[in-house]
């Protein structure tokens, strides 16, 4: 049983707060309390300390969700109960943030649009909790939330009606009787339609759109850890992660078809939005028919396991992601200089890298960290920036906002010790080589969708269009080389 | 001309108050931070005036004002103090204002009793309102107050809603039975059962959503509630809402423990007879290689209907899955379904860092029960970079379960790595290190490699003091295992205390204390590792001073009983050897003397106590105590004795509680056995038989995984078609037209725009039509026997529609 929900920032300062009942605590209470009792719920993930989940009195619990995308923490005020699953409270509050996330039809949640609409975020709670449990009776679609707590209109749309009436005021005697009978007329209909509800996700009230659109974002982001091996590089561990968002704003109830085109990977079980339609019990991604929700909505999320893939995948294992990495130790003649050289494939769907940063991590051999001192010289540097980190041992190869494909950055570097003596043999070498970057254009996994279909249930006529396409993003989880 | 000027002045005048209105509208809404500033401005005393006012628009902003004072937990101002002003507007017909006011309700209510019961008589009277959704809010509204005083109403009402057509509301009643029994009054559990009972039997997928989690909070005892549901409920599971569907699941677990057999696994290798027996109580202790389950045909419609709910995007949907296979499957069943897979899906891909820690627990734990589980995800389980600390700590511990003859290179390879990176947070380099311990517990070869591994990285590489700890920690466990297979080893770090005076002084301090074992079995390199120590006494740290005194006792100790041994021997062949040891002599007793004149006057109390005490022991010449006390061989160090952190290497109690396994009900006999099925399936209610409509049938072929839900959903608007045909007679006409033209517009446009596949679905609407005549012959029949005006009214409208449909198609 839930008995409070709190929203704060980074810095546990707090945003936003809803109390189910009069005993349930404010977050000045709670904090108190959580300050006293278990520190440990204040620490960030990176800490080892770290907590999520504490009691904090006698049948009292308090769980932690920290939001990646909006940066906030969530928080939640339970009761002990041993009927509640292990990850109840942690799920349902990353489905409260994601119900935020598409009522707003945002893709980031700012502080300011939270404060902003207190009101409304209540009234949203409301309706996702109902007896201190999460409502199970279909309130948790955010087509149902936008019934009970409708959108704000936009200033145009009103001016637009404004207008209207004013038109239908002016005209009010000519057509008095005309008028009358529409109204009734137009009254039985929306009585009849009012209740219409074919799926839970979607309403027949929704509102109408001027235009009908259909677009599907396709964001992967890859994780892979390589060890070089002599003169090429050797996959440890990988996997890519999708996840196929889709905004929707179509009239009536259609049937969307989409059809991804795999490539030959395997993305094994994906975890589907319950609209997708499942024959037989099997899923298949060349077929992916449903009713969709109206705004945007997550389809579906897979997992392409690089590990154990068969050589006709359509992932080239030397460059993923666009990047072959070469690094090489012991050059120049007193063996101290290191040489990096990064190959960005030319590739005719994606222009650019966005955010490209190298993190270089060296490791000292045969020495006390305390006892040497050195630094990381640059000799020649063809892209960006080089950075020495404050921590001894590590750098960052920052390059610019956007890097074009189609080149080969080089950073050449050595070491500079600060205290050399006669017998000084220790050396230092670059250990691992850390990539983050993103880009737009193409999926790491070269899945791509083959086709949207409007399968049925939609009218297209003269003054209304459809509008679709598709939309490719990768990012990188984890890329690192290991020497 | 005198009429032409009244109508222009009527209109001008209309459109001035339109006007009026829509500069306010404007105003207030250029933009959300306009507003929320327009909103911050509203002083205590402007609030009183917007709430008492007559325009809805002014309440509505004083309430959002009030939500918003809640929200922000804003101390300027008590909201309380407007409590009267507050509830008055209750009776608004702005659905919106009434939400707030529920929210303001739900916080204050159970301060000032007397005016909340200002609230009710408004709230009764939307109870009977046409719209659903008012119906549903009122009901949620009353039930949320927690007063004692309304029980009784709201238990009538709960009882006079369960028969309501809408879904919604049915559905409203269970979260109600909820609220209701936690009040705490025990007088109304009996009839709120049966209430419940009612609502278990529903066609509508929604309600059984919610009767289910009413069920799982408040009865969940009461098993034998789901004999007349248990096969219905496998089959339409997959249309329950997911948080629902993974209650429902934890029931039916409990269920088939208690009412149904237990499986029965038959060995399927012996070529004889087939041998068989129950299924174990224990997860993964059936003796046969090769098996087969036979289980009780319900308990199979309950596994196979999970096997629709794999790809559910709820992380505890999938838990319960697992759960489900674990308490009642073989571990054949388990991988057989591909829940494995999911789980380790939705541990790889969740962003949560709560449910990461959840599931790799619960993959550690079953993990450790069943290794081939998770063998062929060896690799998702390795360590990221960004990993965050705890993630990793059970990454790592997840690895140190899945070890085997065939991969434990790789993995060893992996650790390794953990250990040697210097960017590695300092607990996740330790668990590694315990790790390695599990890889050298495979094989004797093993052991040495391991071992020799991190004596050469020990020697090479400056460490911190606890990650040093860890090393000297798994070799001690490993070397107590098989210690004279492994002297070689231990004669290095013997060399390892000479050579590496930087080590840190725990690690020092159990490499002394390993040598204090070994003297049992080589003694000889013992006294020259005991001599080179004593030179550098001084130096060492306190725990390793400590370790050395009890070192030279120990080596004393063994020195005395040699020679009492050899003077047993020697008293048989000569007398003239002497009695007793010679302290004096001994160059073991000298160098033990040596030690007990540094300690004495040691820095540490601890070591200058202990020295007393040893010295006290030998100069009483009670050497049989002293061979007991140092002498006594010490138990092998388990893992469990060799803690990295308490928190990260112990199953939170939820893990446990969850995945506890309940007993199997073995007082029941064979289904065969007894006369009647318990689970032969209960008589329905079906609420939504009343409506119907033919606008929604070009819908309901859109999704056919859905039909169940769509036929339920299409019967919802025949209650309005009453309620208009009830008001006049010349409503009805009006009816009948919107009726009709609905329908003639609907047929048109399908006409009009129709293509292949649309012509082709035509067939199927034929049959169901006829489908839904079969009905409406069902529902004539049953409505016949009504004697009330209603019926002859929803007759003649039925019978309109049906003529209108047949005549279009």
């Amino acid at each position: 049983m839930y008995l409070s929900f709190y929203i704060t920032d980074t810095k546990n300062k707090l945003i936003f707060q809803y109390l189910l009942g009069a005993t349930a605590p404010s977050f000045k209470h709670l904090w108190t309390r959580v300050q006293s009792t278990c520190p440990q719920l204040l620490e960030d993930s990176s800490s080892d300390d770290y907590l999520d989940h504490s009691m904090v009195g006698r049948d009292l619990e308090v769980y932690k969700y920290f939001s990646v995308i909006n940066k906030l923490n969530y928080w939640c005020l339970a009761s002990t109960s041993k009927s509640k699953g292990p990850l109840d409270c942690f799920t349902f509050l990353e489905t409260i943030d994601r119900i935020l996330l598409e009522y707003f039809d945002k893709d980031k949640l700012s502080i300011k649009k939270i404060v902003n609409n207190y009101d409304r975020i209540s009234l949203i709670f409301n309706c996702c909790v109902e007896a201190g449990e999460p409502n199970v009776s279909d309130m948790l679609y955010v087509n149902k939330i936008k019934e009970a707590v409708p959108e704000r209109s936009d200033l145009s749309k009103f001016i637009s009606s404004t207008a209207h009436n004013l038109q239908q005021a002016v005209q009010l005697p000519q057509q008095r009787q005309q008028q009358l009978q529409q109204n009734q007329i137009s009254r039985g209909s929306n009585s009849l339609i009012e209740n219409e509800e074919i799926v839970p996700w979607r309403t027949s009230r929704a509102s109408k759109h001027e235009n009908n659109e259909l677009y599907v974002d396709l964001l992967e982001t890859f994780h892979v850890v390589f060890e070089k091996k002599k003169s090429h590089l050797r996959l440890l561990t990988g996997s890519i992660h999708g996840i196929v968002d889709v905004r929707s704003y179509l009239n009536d109830n259609p049937l969307v078809a989409v059809k991804l085109n795999t490539m030959g990977n395997d993305i094994g079980i994906p975890s589907l939005h319950d609209c997708v339609e499942i024959n037989d019990g099997v899923f298949s991604p060349s077929n992916i028919t449903f009713i969709p929700p109206d705004g945007k909505f997550r389809l579906l999320e897979y997992s392409v396991d690089l590990s154990s893939q068969v050589k006709q995948s359509g992932v080239r294992m030397n460059s993923i992601g666009l990047m072959s990495l070469h690094f090489q130790n012991g050059l120049g003649k007193d063996s101290d200089e290191f040489e990096l050289s990064l190959n960005i494939e030319n590739f005719k769907k994606v222009s650019q890298v966005d955010d490209l940063k190298i993190d270089l991590q060296f490791n000292v051999e045969n020495a006390d960290p305390n006892e040497i001192a050195y630094k990381i010289k640059i000799l020649r540097n063809t892209h960006g920036r080089f950075e020495n980190s404050i921590i001894m041992g590590q750098g960052q190869w920052i390059f610019d906002k956007s890097t074009a494909t189609g080149t080969v950055p080089v950073l050449r570097g050595c070491i500079e010790y600060e205290n050399t003596g006669p017998n000084f043999t220790k050396k230092v070498d670059l250990q691992t080589v850390s990539l983050e970057y993103s880009y737009i254009g193409q999926s790491a996994s070269g899945i791509y969708v083959e086709a949207i279909d409007i399968v049925s249930g939609l009218t297209i006529g003269k003054n209304t269009k459809l509008y679709k396409g598709a939309k490719y993003k990768t990012q990188t989880g984890n890329f690192q080389v290991r020497l | 001309m005198v009429d032409s000027i009244h109508r222009i002045a009527s209109a001008l005048d209309t459109a001035k108050v339109i006007t009026r209105e829509a500069a306010a509208v404007a105003t207030s809404k250029l933009g959300e931070s306009s507003y929320t500033y327009y909103s911050q401005n509203i002083n205590p005393q402007q609030l009183v005036t917007l709430l008492n006012s007559r325009n809805s628009r002014e309440v509505r902003d004083a309430m959002k004002r009030i939500i918003s004072i809640m929200a922000s937990d804003d101390d300027s101002i008590d909201v309380q103090l407007y409590f009267a002003d507050v509830v008055k507007n209750i009776t608004t017909n702005d659905t919106k204002v009434k939400r707030l006011i529920h929210l303001y309700l739900l916080r204050f209510a159970e301060n000032d009793p007397n005016l909340t019961l200002l609230s009710i008589n408004s709230l009764q009277k939307s109870l009977s309102d046409s719209n659903s959704e008012l119906r549903c809010f009122a009901l949620s509204a009353l039930s949320d107050m927690k007063m004692s005083s309304l029980a009784p109403i709201i238990l009538h009402t709960v009882k006079k809603l369960v028969t309501d057509p809408s879904a919604m509301v049915r559905g409203e009643v269970a979260l109600a039975i909820i609220k209701l029994y936690r009040a705490g009054k025990n007088d109304y559990h009996e009839e709120l059962l049966d209430i419940l009972k009612e609502l278990m039997a529903d066609t509508d997928p929604k309600v059984i959503s919610c009767a289910v989690l009413a069920y799982k909070e408040c009865y969940a005892d009461h098993l034998e509630l789901l004999h007349g549901h248990f096969r219905r409920y496998c089959r339409i599971i997959k249309q329950l809402d997911s948080w629902s569907q993974s209650y429902l699941i934890e029931l039916l677990i409990k269920y088939c423990k208690q009412y149904l057999p237990k499986p029965t696994v038959v060995d399927k290798s012996s070529e004889g007879s087939p041998r068989s027996c129950p299924l174990p109580d224990k997860y993964n202790e059936i003796e046969y290689p090769s098996y087969e389950v036979v289980n009780d045909p319900d308990l199979d419609l309950f596994l196979q209907s999970l096997n629709c709910l794999i790809y559910s995007s709820n992380p505890t949907v999938i838990l319960s899955c697992c759960n489900a296979l674990y308490q009642l499957a073989s571990p054949l069943q388990m991988k057989n379904t591909k829940f494995i897979e999911a789980l380790v899906r939705t541990v790889t891909m969740t962003e949560n860092q709560g449910n990461k820690e959840m599931l790799l627990q619960a993959i550690h734990f079953l993990s450790i029960l069943d290794q081939t589980l998770f063998l062929p995800y060896t690799k998702k389980f390795y360590v990221f970079p960004k990993d965050p600390i705890v993630a990793s700590i059970w990454k790592i511990q997840i690895l140190s379960t899945l070890i085997n003859e065939s991969n434990v290179k790789e993995i060893f390879k992996e650790l390794k790595y953990y250990v040697a990176s210097a960017h590695f947070p300092e607990n996740v380099v330790i668990m590694a290190v315990k790790s390695l311990s599990r890889c050298g517990q495979l094989s004797t070869s093993w052991e040495s490699h391991v071992m020799k591994w991190l004596i050469d990285h020990m020697e090479s590489h400056n460490l911190s003091a606890s990650v040093l700890d860890a090393y000297v920690n798994v070799i001690r466990m490993l070397v107590q295992k098989n210690p004279t297979k492994h002297l070689r080893i231990i004669f290095k770090l013997a060399d390892l205390l000479t050579v590496q005076t930087s080590l840190a002084d725990n690690a020092r301090a159990g490499i002394v204390w390993l040598f204090g074992e070994i003297a049992s079995i080589e003694f000889k390199i013992c006294p020259d590792v005991l001599r080179r120590l004593i030179q550098n006494f001084s130096n060492e740290g306190p725990e390793t001073r400590c370790q050395i005194l009890v070192l030279s006792a120990k080596l004393l100790s063994y020195d005395i009983d040699n020679f009492k041994q050899a003077q047993v021997t020697g008293s048989e062949e000569n007398n003239q050897n002497p009695p007793y040891y010679d302290f004096s002599g001994s160059r073991i007793s000298q160098m033990y003397n040596a030690v007990l004149y540094l300690a004495k006057y040691d820095d540490e109390f601890d070591i200058r106590d202990r020295a007393r005490m040893i010295s006290s022991l030998f100069d009483s010449g009670k050497y049989e105590i002293v061979s007991l006390l140092l002498q006594a061989p010490k138990p092998t160090a388990r893992s469990d004795d060799f803690i990295v952190s308490a928190r990260l290497e112990t199953h939170t109690p939820e893990i446990k509680e969850f995945f506890r396994m309940l007993p199997w009900n073995t007082e029941i006999t064979e289904v065969g056995e007894t006369g009647n099925d318990i689970r032969e399936g209960a008589e329905l209610k079906d609420y939504n038989k009343y409506k119907k409509s033919f606008s929604s049938q070009s819908f309901i072929t859109n999704n056919s995984a859905r039909s169940f839900t769509s036929s339920s959903n299409a019967k919802l608007t025949g209650i309005n078609d009453g309620d208009s045909n009830s008001i006049s007679g010349k409503g009805n006409v009006n009816t009948f037209t919107s009726q009709n033209g609905k329908k003639y517009r609907l047929q048109s446009l399908d006409e009009f725009f129709s293509d292949i596949p649309e012509r082709k679905s035509k067939p199927r609407k034929i049959i169901k039509v006829v489908e839904e005549s079969s009905d409406e012959d069902e529902d004539e029949s049953e409505e016949s026997s009504d004697d009330d005006e209603y019926s002859d009214s929803s007759l003649g409208t039925s019978s309109s529609g049906t003529s209108s449909s047949h005549l279009e198609l």
